[in-house]
């Protein structure tokens, strides 16, 4: 949590200083919300040579470039939760624009904690240039 | 960083979101990148990068989640919780520049949920281009006891 918030460089208290949660009604400091969205910890394989984790998805051959995320917050994260996520692939489309076709994929992943209690939502838009 | 509470029954549409500028560095990047586990040579392998038809190593897109949230969360305060963010990444940023975080209130209202504030934002480079847009979040303010 604190090596996210200094890459963003957002020191907010809530994210550092545990009194300070506790005295703004949280039971711990909590995480910087998009920190359980972001990160590709969960995902337990090797990377390639392109530092791509071999075991992000499907669509690894191309180079994927971010077209968008869409973030839902239900509940504050702290560092006691356990979190569990889902990933699943939603859709897939071309686009055929000015420069050539594009293929996108919009990826949906859910996050829950121990309880099983729905905590972040992520849709996310990738896209890739078909190999010529 | 913004340690002091914002009220609901003070916010109205049209409001500014307090601007927020963020630099980018080489450093930076990579701390992202460490923090999130993701080893892309993309972002910080500068040969790699131009080999691949980039002018430079460029920022992950999500990068810019974590500022818009800084952005949002420093100005709406503590005790405000954010429920919603979308974005669009439009144009790559690269080390060196100054990216400026914007946005207006579009909706306030008030639900059984909390005080709803809706609001468009966006991210300026230096040269004026827009990095995201278009972009919106929503943030859930507590009510005060009365209302």
């Amino acid at each position: 949590m604190r090596q996210y918030a200094l890459a963003i460089g957002d020191f907010n208290p809530l994210y550092s200083d545990r009194e300070f949660a506790q005295a703004n009604g949280l039971r711990d400091v909590m995480a910087p919300p998009t920190l359980i969205c972001d990160t590709w910890q969960y995902v337990d394989s090797d990377m390639d040579e392109r530092g791509d984790l071999l075991g992000r998805g499907p669509i690894r051959e191309l180079e994927g470039l971010r077209a968008g995320n869409e973030y839902e917050f239900f509940q504050t994260i702290h560092p006691d939760d356990v979190i569990t996520a889902h990933w699943a692939v939603k859709d897939v489309y071309e686009k055929t624009g000015r420069t050539g076709s594009l293929v996108f994929q919009v990826i949906e992943t859910t996050f829950y904690n121990q309880s099983e209690e729905l905590l972040a939502r992520n849709t996310e838009t990738m896209f890739y240039r078909p190999e010529a | 960083m913004v340690t002091q509470t914002r009220r609901f029954e003070d916010i109205q549409i049209g409001d500014e979101i307090t601007p927020l500028v963020k630099e980018i560095g080489m450093a930076r990047m990579m701390a992202y990148g460490a923090a999130t586990w993701d080893f892309i040579r993309l972002h910080y392998d500068a040969d790699y990068a131009r080999e691949a038809g980039f002018e430079a190593p460029f920022v992950d897109g999500q990068m810019m989640g974590g500022f818009l949230t800084q952005h949002v969360q420093d100005w709406a305060g503590v005790g405000a919780f954010l429920r919603k963010l979308a974005f669009r990444n439009r144009v790559m940023a690269y080390p060196g520049d100054s990216l400026t975080c914007h946005g207006v209130v579009t909706a306030v209202e008030s639900t059984y949920e909390g005080g709803m504030v809706e609001c468009d934002l966006w991210i300026e480079n230096q040269r004026g281009e827009k990095v995201v847009d278009a972009a919106n979040a929503m943030v859930r303010f507590q009510l005060q006891p009365g209302n």
